[in-house]
């Protein structure tokens, strides 16, 4: 059985950009799987029951378009690009896959701090050149005995916390004004809690960023917090590019008032050649992939696939923002 | 008193040793070369001290290890010239333990090849640089001693790995401190680890230590850690296992010969990271093991008998 009149019966499921392939694999026995190789993706408004999407946004315009569209499945956790609102009131349910990846994101931060805090990837590019003394910039600085500033104490900045806490003896500040008193004592290894930014700032001598991008986070790291911040700290942003402010960032750094930094994300991406970052040897760039673990996509690929079915089927989804 | 320095010194070393009357003559200073002739003390890095070197030293009369391994010095030779040595111990120990584990997630997430893809501006796809999470997985500790115990207990408290050690030298009492499961074997260690880091000294037992036979053992998809010293792992063995895919990434401080040419075969290879032996070079060990190394000198001057000496 297979051929257009067997496809006609089975919902339309459209990978918009690219997924590994857990969910593909677990969805293609049981729907119309279009991945976005085939020309056919061009015509999702018409005839998806079901979108996947990763970098992609999906905006309200598309959406009005989208008439059989019942679910939108993020794959992964952040959906700031997707316009929830408006599938809320098409009754169009988005889910995503919180937590899955945020052991990845926990242990991409610590390699980033540790990245600029010694210098690895500017020793890993002198040393392919040949350099052969001592770069008076492979001065490195030690996270035992620090302070580490976690904004967001969520899936992640818990994780982050335990891992420096435990494991460098960092001391660790947190910053979360979401999470009750009680729910704060019962963490693993709770932060020391701080009540604003303002205060957290000057305290620290590496700053991680663990929240979503809101309107209440969006700018939150400007050049006002930054002034905050002791000229030898260093800014760790796994979180949303948004999140900080990047030309106050670039102006930070290029004045010495703070040490380094290391972004997984960036306001636009992937970030352009006139990107006033670039120009920094001390500040080490990835691709927004710090949620990129094999083990944490396969768990997203389930999670997601396992909703979308749900949705399909008319059960409730395990994890829905709308 | 003439101080010779071939490994630069932290600022803090540097006035005490202006404030004890001494004239210093650093890593980067020309005279440098003269040492043998001039120096009353030397504080010594990577460069070799064998027997015809203190011959010529004939005004020398300590020597201060800017570290840990005395691989490079000829301590019969010292002895039979009446020269002091003495070493820093654990002084960088926490220093060369962090940058082991920020080398291991870097390996793991693909931290060094994902900025150079950024920088360059070339079009990617992120899943290119789809990487492994620690948490669960394997680590193994080849030598557990000052700096393999705190990578363990970094690796196992922080990470949540399960972690085993290789160190033919410690007692069952000794393993009983440790983060790590005692392995008798060491081919029975590579067989089992996700991530190997080496934490032993260089020594004629442990020259090669990491030959073609041990590579072999390991699982394709491991990464190996090297901040100890360069000629414990075979390099051409090591270079053929990462291009064949036997081996997943290496990450490497140190290497057989120093500094490293530019045109060493490993570093055309995108699954291998390379330090410059700045395993000891944070602010804290610099400045703890900088200081040391003046009392050291002092002391052994002024016929006092110095800290850790070791001749």
């Amino acid at each position: 059985m297979s051929g257009p009149a067997m496809r006609a019966n089975r919902p339309a499921v459209f990978v918009l950009d690219p997924v590994g392939p857990t969910a593909m694999n677990r969805l293609r026995p049981e729907v119309d799987l279009i991945a976005w190789t085939e020309p056919r993706v061009g015509r999702w408004q018409e005839e998806a029951d079901a979108v996947i999407v990763n970098r992609r946004g999906v905006s309200a315009a598309e959406l009005a378009a989208a008439r059989r569209l019942k679910v939108i499945s993020k794959h992964g956790i952040g959906v700031d690009n997707i316009d929830v609102a408006a599938a809320r009131e098409r009754g169009i349910v988005v889910t995503n896959a919180p937590g899955a990846s945020s052991l990845a994101v926990s242990e991409h931060a610590v390699g980033l701090m540790l990245a600029v805090l010694r210098r690895i990837v500017l020793s890993n590019r002198l040393a392919r050149a040949g350099e052969t003394g001592w770069h008076p910039d492979f001065r490195g600085a030690e996270v035992a005995g620090k302070t580490v500033g976690v904004v967001g104490v969520g899936n992640i900045g818990r994780r982050v916390a335990a891992i420096l806490g435990r494991g460098f003896g960092a001391r660790v500040l947190g910053l979360d004004p979401y999470l009750s008193a009680e729910t704060w004592a019962a963490l693993p290894f709770p932060p020391e809690r701080v009540p604003s930014l303002a205060g957290l700032l000057p305290q620290v001598d590496i700053l991680t960023l663990h929240v979503p991008l809101t309107d209440e986070t969006r700018g939150m790291i400007d050049a006002r917090a930054l002034a905050r911040l002791p000229a030898h700290a260093i800014v760790v942003n796994t979180s949303r590019g948004g999140v900080v402010d990047e030309a106050a960032l670039a102006a930070a750094l290029a004045s010495g008032r703070i040490a380094g930094a290391a972004l997984d994300v960036f306001s636009v991406e992937p970030p352009t050649g006139d990107h006033p970052l670039l120009a920094f040897p001390t500040v080490v760039f990835t691709a927004h992939i710090a949620g990129y673990s094999a083990e944490a996509m396969a768990a997203i690929g389930n999670a997601i696939a396992e909703d979308i079915l749900a949705v399909l089927e008319g059960r409730p989804p395990r994890f829905s923002v709308a | 008193m003439k101080v010779f320095a071939d490994v630069p010194l932290h600022p803090a070393a540097l006035e005490a040793l202006a404030a004890a009357g001494a004239e210093v003559v650093g890593w980067d200073d020309p005279r440098l070369s003269a040492w043998a002739e001039e120096a009353e003390a030397l504080i010594n890095g990577p460069m070799r001290l064998d027997a015809a070197a203190f011959a010529r030293a004939r005004r020398l009369k300590v020597v201060a290890k800017h570290g840990t391994g005395i691989d490079n010095i000829d301590l019969k030779a010292a002895r039979a010239r009446k020269v002091r040595v003495a070493r820093s111990p654990g002084g960088n120990a926490q220093s060369v333990t962090e940058l082991a584990v920020g080398l291991a997630v870097a390996l793991a997430r693909r931290i060094v090849e994902s900025d150079a893809r950024i920088r360059s501006l070339a079009p990617f796809e992120r899943g290119e640089f789809t990487g492994f999470d620690l948490r669960g997985k394997a680590a193994g500790i080849v030598g557990v001693g000052a700096i393999g115990r705190r990578v363990a207990r970094l690796l196992a408290q922080g990470f949540g790995m399960a972690v085993s050690g290789y160190d033919p030298y410690l007692s069952a009492d000794d393993w009983r401190r440790r983060d790590a499961a005692r392995v008798a074997r060491l081919d029975d260690l590579l067989a089992r680890v996700d991530l190997l880091t080496l934490h032993c000294p260089l020594t004629d037992e442990t020259r090669g230590l990491i030959g073609e036979a041990e590579l072999e053992r390991m699982k394709p998809s491991a990464i190996l850690v090297n901040t100890a010293r360069g000629g414990i792992v075979d390099e051409p063995a090591l270079f053929s296992a990462l291009s064949d895919g036997r081996l997943a990434g290496a990450a490497l401080d140190v290497f057989a010969a120093e500094p490293p040419p530019a045109d060493h075969p490993l570093f055309a290879l995108p699954n291998v990271i390379a330090t410059r032996h700045v395993g000891g070079y944070s602010e804290e060990a610099l400045k703890a093991i900088g200081l040391k190394c003046v009392r050291q000198i002092l002391d052994a001057l002024a016929g006092r008998e110095p800290e850790d000496a070791v001749a």
